[in-house]
């Protein structure tokens, strides 16, 4: 019988795909932590109705909404060395486009992509936050900026997680379109190990097995996140605690 | 001492407060009694600017504002020098009952942490629950969360202190526990201004009474002033239907 499907190979090839690894995760969690920063000031924007900030950040968020990924990262490494170039003409600098690693034009994209559906699920969060624990810390004297990362930002997070957990999952399969900036992460490395033995299927059997297991590593670590931000749990663990210091 | 003058507010086209003048001396625990709607929670909430006045001077000590040129030092100034007990506790969810009483000694008054917390214990014990430290609101009875609220208020050691209907949103059985509390802190000599339907509690713990009608103090004196020779028809009115409610429905 011919070797048409070599399920031996998926297995090999996972290791040399691993080493790619780095790079992907590199892309999520940089893109998510911008991602999440940028998103808390646009929903910031959005509940002040700041002026003029306001208005720009509404056409963002329709933008980013209104436009494939793919297109994203198109725009984000044509546009990019454009503006550089009129940087350099206005500015008589003479920056090269080709200092600027190709990974920066797919973090800026996805960052960008990521602030904008977050902003939305930050913004909800933040406006569950009863008003009257809001109130109480204004009370004792606190700071709108105090009140913020004291109060309203640890409350609101336990309501976002799930919702940024999936937003994350999402992100992490989104670096998949990192190629088209020739970024080498392992979908890229995945096409040029295929590339070498012709043998597809395989490479993408290992690179599919790699995206499954990282999703579900995610899922457990919020999953196990959530259960350590319960109520009940963190009190039985200070309760615990109490006894060893007495 | 605390001076106001003017105080003034209108949501909408009614006006809630009307002119209000009002003078506290340290250590009095002014009682503000009236109907819904008779403007007591907003001047309440106007000494503190969490609500704000259209108008008006508030002078406590040192510190002098005007309510409709106040900056944004002066009402973090009158709210480090205040503290508020409120209708619904308003106890941080996410922060153990020590946390919450820590959090504004730490956050506002700057107590290094360990201080905050010695502290802390000590105002818990002092509101009787030295045994529920580690506990989170959601896991406190209402009683329980409001004796938290007022050791919150108290570990503040604010010039003073301001109860917002402190019992309404209890059980009745749960309101005997928060009365003692507060009555221990006003027996401890904090000044005190607080709104109630609790009579008996006002009458047996203030030291003087308000009547406040349609954003106006119609009545003002001890309770005994108040509760047995009240002076304006809309006062007696409005004792009339308390003391009917204490009456027993029949005697043998």
């Amino acid at each position: 019988m011919p070797n048409i499907f070599d399920l031996e190979l998926v297995f090999t090839l996972i290791p040399k795909l691993l080493k790619y690894l780095p790079v992907t995760l590199e892309l999520t969690v940089i893109a998510m932590l911008a991602g999440l920063l940028l998103g808390l000031l646009l929903a910031i924007i959005k509940m002040k109705r700041i002026p003029v900030l306001y208005q720009i950040s509404a056409v963002f968020i329709s933008f980013v909404r209104g436009t494939p990924i793919l297109v994203q990262l198109y725009l984000s490494y044509a546009g990019i060395p454009l503006i550089l170039k009129y940087y350099n003409y206005y500015h008589e600098t003479s920056y090269n486009v080709n200092s600027i690693p190709s990974i920066f034009y797919v973090l800026l994209a996805l960052s960008l992509n990521e602030a904008a559906y977050n902003s939305e699920v930050i913004r909800a969060a933040l406006q569950s936050v009863d008003k009257g624990q809001i109130e109480a810390a204004h009370s004792l004297g606190m700071t709108y900026g105090q009140v913020l990362r004291r109060i309203i930002l640890p409350e609101a997070f336990i309501v976002a997680l799930p919702t940024l957990g999936n937003a994350l999952i999402g992100l992490m399969k989104g670096t998949s379109l990192a190629f088209v900036c020739s970024v080498v992460e392992i979908t890229a490395q995945s096409r040029i190990l295929a590339g070498n033995n012709l043998r597809f299927f395989e490479s993408y059997c290992s690179l599919a097995l790699i995206y499954w297991a990282m999703t579900i590593l995610i899922e457990q670590a919020i999953a196990l996140l959530e259960k350590r931000l319960d109520i009940d749990f963190k009190s039985l663990r200070k309760r615990k605690g109490d006894v060893i210091l007495d | 001492m605390i001076e106001i003058r003017g105080l003034t507010k209108s949501f909408h086209k009614h006006k809630v407060l009307d002119q209000i003048d009002l003078t506290i001396r340290k250590g009095d625990i002014v009682a503000v009694i009236g109907s819904s709607g008779a403007g007591k929670s907003t001047l309440l909430r106007s000494i503190n600017l969490l609500e704000v006045p259209d108008a008006g001077t508030i002078r406590l000590d040192q510190l002098q504002v005007d309510f409709a040129r106040k900056t944004k030092a002066d009402v973090l100034e009158l709210r480090k020098s205040t503290a508020m007990v409120f209708q619904q506790f308003n106890l941080f969810r996410q922060k153990t009952a020590l946390e919450n009483v820590m959090e504004g000694l730490i956050v506002v008054r700057k107590v290094p942490k360990e201080e905050a917390r010695k502290i802390a214990a000590r105002h818990l014990a002092g509101v009787g629950l030295s045994d529920r430290m580690h506990h989170y609101p959601k896991q406190l009875s209402g009683g329980q969360q409001q004796r938290v609220g007022i050791a919150r208020a108290l570990a503040m050691q604010p010039k003073i202190l301001l109860f917002d209907e402190p019992t309404s949103a209890l059980d009745p059985e749960l309101v005997g526990e928060v009365l003692d509390t507060i009555r221990k802190a006003a027996e401890a000599g904090n000044t005190m201004l607080l709104v109630s339907h609790e009579m008996s509690f006002v009458r047996k713990v203030a030291t003087r009474v308000l009547f406040l009608d349609q954003g106006v103090i119609v009545e003002d004196g001890t309770p005994e002033e108040v509760f047995s020779r009240p002076k304006s028809e809309r006062t007696k009115q409005f004792l009339a239907n308390y003391y009917r409610d204490q009456e027993p429905e029949f005697t043998i």
